[in-house]
């Protein structure tokens, strides 16, 4: 165990009496509960945590929050770890193992360091400039360039953790719960309404947990009892550690709350790593607070430079020293108050410089009665040190804005800076919120809101404690918040940059530290033209890092304001988009991740398709036997044996994906000649007819069977993919355009188990099964339906076929599905039954030369194109039926389906291969075609193919050429019906 | 909120209903002749207020739709009220379809029953907001379902289709994991 | 994720709706008398104001419900929702049609 040895003895919300080990870049260190990464890692005197993105400049802590762009780690190992986390928010735990990003190959001695040797070398552009010669270059370029830069590692397995993901309403939604954040909450929750307090620190308090002495204006005590307060009432949901990162349309915010990250590995295996939050809310007050700027003089960059209130808060709320010796820079009071609270605390501070030439009010008058030296019109001009700030060089700034005098070197390992703050809008503006500049307050604040949202707080231009407090009541209880209060003092407006003292500094002025934008970069883009705050975001990278350029992005506005002698106002801001913080990608899948990433639905006789050894297909959701391969066959051979079981004895199908409609109603045959494209007026009571259904574009959009089950009512077949599509599409027409027609649709899918029967013998095995159906095929004939019993169950029986066999379909209560096909697989052993899944089905009814919608169908095809005149009524109107008039449909080279035969009869042609007219003679090609179903049939003992070629049938006879993986095939153009075409066998 | 743990109930619990009798039932509310119809078929008129149902018999009828309602009823009862019902609505416009067979009813009770649902819903289904009686059709995670609470206990019915009953049962098993486990 | 209020059943979020695009295109009554040009308008022709937008939507995962919705593009505001085979109550400025 190590000392701490810039750990105060006192003070702070850090439990000394639980010591936690941790590891950084593999040293071992010691912390407390209660620590961040960066806190402990400051009390343990490590300044250098990491590498910039760009050239590799040694890198330190600059905030205590959210904001930080430079101190960023990879944490944990293996399929845990997690890239580019803010060692300032990193909530220590034992044994806490975190490595530096962008280094390699360590953070100490750095290879890519060398690039900052040369950096005048890598400007703004720089990427546009440079790797876009030779053409294509940038491919090879990009795989070094992404090694160099890197930021953290993806792991490579999947995540071992649990995430979580949540709905939530509520009447207000009070983000961040400092003091107007607490207030609003207390003020709202005093309703008795449902009331969400979000904040991303552990603790609630905001910027309250860094302040020791609050001269009279409400304190900890305050926080304590209005926290005790909200946690009495049942209305109200305070989430800690939950950042609220995005603000969508209707009020609908998204928030991730890290549920056991701060317990590490070792957290429970039953609670969620991390929970995002949808939220619901009525109303939002935004109590986000206030960013602190840097300030922008040459190598601001180093470690060991920190912002005021970051340093405050290492002091104040983690009791550990940033430093021993500090210089402060700053251009407004607030960092007056982190010097005296590190002064007090024993920190040596050499100077205050203060941009500002008479720096005077209660701020400065507290420091100079502290003994503490006050250079106003001074600021720091430049930096030394390698891998820790040795020295502040500070020197006197002119009225002009430029340096003055002589540059003094002081002695320091801490550089404090001020750059004044700015209000954190980003919610605000992404709620769609108008922002305006104030220019006494020298910050952008919220305008006009386009959501029901208030700000309320230092967000909202409030200063000082009280006036948070009172905003935030005001916003809890819906009233508007009373306009900001004037500051203490008036900021320096100018001083962006701070002239540097060389060339040197001029280049290494940082305003973007994540993204190493310089202030150099900036002059040079506008230089080049790229003038609006869009455009330099774009050509510099400014404010595109991990941290959105939280602490950066008005420092640079305020630059490109200088580069074009505009005012800032007219600058404007760069728009701020979620997140406003990462989310991790588990938080945003929550549960739906493995089995649960979409439903898988299953049949009734799911457990029977899986006891057979059944290999499953995914149509749509559902998992449908492909086929039941036996011990030692391959998928053709399976295929083929499930096949000529079909054509010489008897198979069974599980049909009960189809989806099923009960169409009802005086409407109901009139609606069906306005859906199907042929008549069904004379459809009789117990028959069953053939559809095809158009969109009204002609195109195929489905098809199947329709019985007539009552003079009134009809039951409707899908196909397995189409079910809820056609269903949503017919109820389109119904509600939109035929109100008038007396239909009720009802989906009956999963009501029914269905069974294919099929085969010479379907009639034989059925017969032994049902008692009150008479199957002689006088009496119940090819297309019709009828009732009984099967098996024992109620069933309708339906004599249709797919696989141009007589075969019938069984429909019983889903109940009874597994029963009937354990039945029927019984009675058939004799016949030598035998379960066929989905591929038999697909070669049986391709070589009949039946249409399969989604495989000769893919929305650009017409039941012109498809042969099937047939059944297109010629007089009266259904949908798509204009649509085929077009004259562009009549067009013969359309492509049209045909049969093709393989000159080759082992050949089985690949589905999607190209057709041509002639042998391939060299690029272009002309193509006349695609092949659409491909298989190898058992019973023809030769391949069978169909396809969709220009000209269709007329083209009969012909032969056309397949080019294949290095060959070309030769097929002739037939008739698509390959067997038995004149159907005899389904009538039988 | 306040900690809802209770000592000696489990936080949630989750099981699947025995099978039921279910008629879907769609007509026209403003037609008197409907209402009677039913209500001679079933003991009460369908309810015409969105999201609200009615006692009947031994069952429930529940509102899907302005036109569509669920009668409940025991599995055993349900060809013969199918059956009741198509004979009073015989000439009307109605439709009469038996699903019992291709739902599955599951039910989440116990004090953190409402978080499991607020993980796959929507909805906002905190006992207030949909009280005693209340039912919605709405999707749980990726599945469509229907939400009814019988009564004023923290008892809620998931309904959903036959084939979907699985991923729906993993799904909020999955959602209740972290309020399970022994304290 | 927009927050619909559906006529039926109040509001619900944008994931039980499905979104029909332009509403009051009716299918004309005689197909036949309309030229291909005429034809394709109603198929394929829609409007794509920003602004103001009537909107057909389904309330798919609840009631089962078509409805209009008339919509601002730009900022999702809703501005009214009504019942098929009715007119939107606000008949004002931004008139898309
Ligand atoms: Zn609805």
């Amino acid at each position: 165990m190590t000392a701490q040895p810039y750990r105060l003895a006192e003070g702070g919300v850090i439990d000394r009496t639980r010591p936690l080990s941790f590891s950084f870049n593999g040293r071992r260190l010691t912390g407390f509960a209660g620590d961040t990464l960066a806190s402990a890692l400051l009390a343990n005197g490590v300044h250098l945590v990491g590498r910039s993105f760009k050239y590799h400049r040694p890198r330190g802590i600059l905030t205590a929050g959210t904001e930080e762009p430079n101190a960023l780690v990879q944490l944990e190992t293996g399929n845990r770890s997690t890239p580019n986390l803010k060692a300032t928010r990193v909530e220590l735990y034992d044994g806490l193992a975190a490595t530096s990003v962008n280094c390699w190959p360590g953070v100490r001695f750095d290879a890519g360091a060398l690039i900052d040797a040369v950096h005048r070398m890598v400007p703004a552009g720089f990427y546009y400039k440079t790797f876009m010669w030779p053409r294509g270059g940038w491919h090879f370029y990009e795989k070094l360039i992404r090694r160099m830069a890197g930021m953290g590692r993806a792991p490579e397995g999947p995540d071992p953790d649990r995430y979580d993901r949540t709905n939530a309403h509520c009447e207000v939604l009070v983000v961040g719960a400092g003091p107007a954040g607490l207030a609003a909450a207390r003020a709202a929750g005093r309703s008795g309404t449902r009331i969400i307090l979000a904040d991303e620190q552990p603790r609630p308090g905001g910027m309250l947990l860094n302040v020791t002495d609050t001269k009279g204006e409400p304190g900890a005590d305050w926080i304590g009892d209005t926290l005790s307060e909200l946690r009495s009432m049942p209305n109200v949901r305070v989430l800690t550690r939950t950042t609220v990162t995005g603000y969508f349309d209707h009020n609908f915010l998204v928030a991730v709350e890290r549920v056991t990250d701060h317990l590490g590995p070792d957290a429970p295996a039953h609670l969620p790593r991390q929970r995002l939050w949808r939220i619901r809310a009525a109303r939002v007050v935004l109590a986000t607070g206030a960013l602190e700027r840097p300030l922008v003089f040459a190598n601001n960059d180093r470690p060991g430079v920190m912002l005021a209130a970051a340093a405050r808060a290492y002091v104040n709320a983690f009791a550990a020293l940033p430093g021993r010796r500090a210089v402060v820079c700053t251009n407004n009071d607030s960092a007056y108050e982190a010097a005296l609270d590190l002064h007090r605390n024993g920190v040596e501070i050499t100077a205050i410089a203060d941009l500002r030439t008479d720096p005077a009010g209660p701020a400065a008058e507290a420091a100079a009665a502290a003994g503490l030296n006050i250079l106003g019109g001074h600021a720091v001009v430049d930096t030394s040190g390698r891998r820790r700030v040795r020295s502040a060089q500070v020197a006197g700034i002119g009225a002009d804005g430029s340096l003055e005098g002589p540059v003094r070197a002081l002695h320091c390992d801490l550089v404090l800076m001020s750059g004044g703050w700015s209000p954190a809008v980003h919610l605000f503006s992404q709620s769609g919120g108008r922002l305006r500049y104030d220019d006494a307050l020298g910050v952008f604040l919220p305008d006009r809101a386009r959501q029901p949202v208030q700000c309320a707080g230092a967000v909202n231009g409030a200063d000082g404690t009280a006036a948070c407090v009172l905003q935030g009541q005001d916003a809890g209880s819906g009233n508007r918040p009373a306009a900001a209060s004037a500051p203490a003092a008036p900021e320096a407006g100018s001083h962006w940059p701070i002239p540097a003292r060389n060339r040197s500094g001029e280049f290494r002025r940082f305003v973007d530290l994540q993204n190493d934008v310089t202030a150099a970069d900036i002059a040079l883009a506008v230089a080049e033209g790229y003038q609006s705050v869009e455009h330099l975001k774009r050509y510099t990278t400014l404010g595109m890092g991990t941290d959105q350029g939280k602490t950066g992005n008005v420092p640079g506005i305020a630059v490109l304001a200088g580069s074009l002698g505009a005012p800032l106002p007219a600058v404007g801001t760069t728009t701020f988009r979620p997140p406003y913080d990462p989310v991790t990608f588990g938080a945003i899948a929550g549960r739906d991740v493995g089995p649960l990433a979409d439903p898988v639905r299953e049949t009734p006789m799911h457990a029977w398709h899986v006891e057979a050894g059944a290999v499953f297909e995914d149509v749509g959701q559902w998992k449908r036997p492909f086929y039941y391969p036996l011990a030692g066959e391959t998928k053709r051979d399976a295929v083929a044996r499930e096949c000529l079981a079909v054509r010489n004895a008897v198979g069974l199908m599980d049909a009960t994906t189809l989806g099923k409609i009960v169409v009802s109603g005086r409407g109901a045959v009139a609606f069906l000649n306005r859906i199907y494209t042929n008549a069904w007026d004379d459809l009789e009571v117990g028959r069953c007819r053939y559809g095809l259904m158009l969109g009204e574009d002609g195109m195929v959009l489905d098809d199947g069977v329709t019985a007539r089950l009552a003079t009134n009512r009809f039951l409707m077949t899908t196909t397995t993919g189409n079910a809820s599509r056609v269903l949503a599409w017919l109820e389109e027409w119904l509600q939109t355009e035929w109100p008038d027609l007396d239909v009720y649709l009802t989906s009956a899918t999963e009501q029914f188990a269905t069974v294919a029967l099929a085969g010479p013998k379907a009639r034989a095995v059925l017969s032994g099964l049902t008692s009150d159906i008479d199957v002689t095929t006088e009496a119940f004939p090819f297309m019709s339906w009828r009732s009984g019993h099967v098996a024992g169950f109620p069933a309708r029986v339906f004599r249709i076929s797919y696989s141009g066999e007589l075969a019938y379909e069984i429909s019983v209560p889903a109940a009874h599905g597994l029963s009937l096909w354990a039945a029927l697989s019984r009675q058939g052993e004799d016949h030598g039954i035998t379960p066929f899944g989905t591929e038999a089905m697909h070669v049986l009814r391709a070589e009949k030369g039946y249409l399969m919608v989604g495989q000769e169908t893919d929305g650009t095809v017409t039941p012109i194109d498809l042969g099937m005149q047939w059944i297109l009524k010629k007089k009266k109107d259904y949908i798509g039926r204009r649509s085929l008039a077009r004259s562009a449909m009549l067009d013969p080279l359309r492509k049209r389906l045909v049969g093709l035969r393989t000159e080759d009869p082992e050949l089985v042609l690949p589905e999607g291969a190209q057709i041509l007219p002639t042998a391939p003679s060299g690029p272009p090609e002309t193509m006349i075609g695609h092949v659409t179903s491909s298989y190898w049939s058992g019973v023809l003992r030769r391949s069978v193919a169909l396809a969709l070629v220009k000209g269709g049938r007329d083209r009969e006879t012909t032969t056309v050429h397949v080019p294949l993986d290095g060959r070309t095939a030769r097929a002739e153009i037939c008739d698509p019906r390959f067997y038995d075409p004149d159907g005899a066998r389904l009538r039988g | 909120m306040a900690d809802p743990t209770v000592r000696d109930v489990p936080a949630v619990t989750l099981a699947r209903c025995p099978p039921r009798g279910r008629i879907n039932l769609r007509g026209n509310c403003w037609d008197p002749a409907f209402l009677a119809g039913v209500a001679s078929a079933i003991g009460t008129e369908p309810p015409p207020a969105a999201n609200t149902s009615r006692p009947a018999g031994r069952g429930v009828i529940l509102w899907l739709g302005p036109d569509e309602w669920l009668v409940e009823v025991a599995a055993a009862a349900e060809t013969a009220i199918a059956v009741a019902l198509e004979d009073a609505l015989a000439g009307l416009h109605a439709s009469v379809v038996a699903v019992g067979d291709g739902l599955v009813t599951l039910s989440l009770s116990g004090p953190r029953s409402v978080d499991v649902l607020a993980k796959g819903m929507t909805l906002d289904v905190e006992p207030d907001r949909f009280p005693a009686g209340c039912c919605a059709r709405s999707l749980l995670a990726k599945a469509p379902v229907l939400l009814y609470r019988p009564g004023d206990d923290l008892l809620y019915e998931v309904t959903v289709a036959r084939s979907l009953s699985a991923y729906a049962s993993r799904w909020l098993e999955d959602a209740a994991l972290e309020y399970l486990q022994p304290a | 994720m927009l927050l619909i209020s559906c006529p039926w059943c109040g509001q619900r979020d944008e994931s039980e709706f499905t979104c029909g695009g332009e509403a009051h295109i009716q299918r004309p009554p005689d197909p036949d008398a309309l030229s291909d040009p005429e034809w394709a308008d109603y198929l394929f022709m829609r409007t794509n104001p920003k602004g103001r937008h009537r909107e057909r939507w389904c309330h798919t995962h609840g009631c089962g419900r078509w409805f209009n919705v008339e919509r601002h593009t730009l900022t999702h505001d809703i501005i009214s929702v009504y019942r098929m085979g009715e007119g939107p109550a606000d008949d004002g400025d931004g008139d898309p049609s």
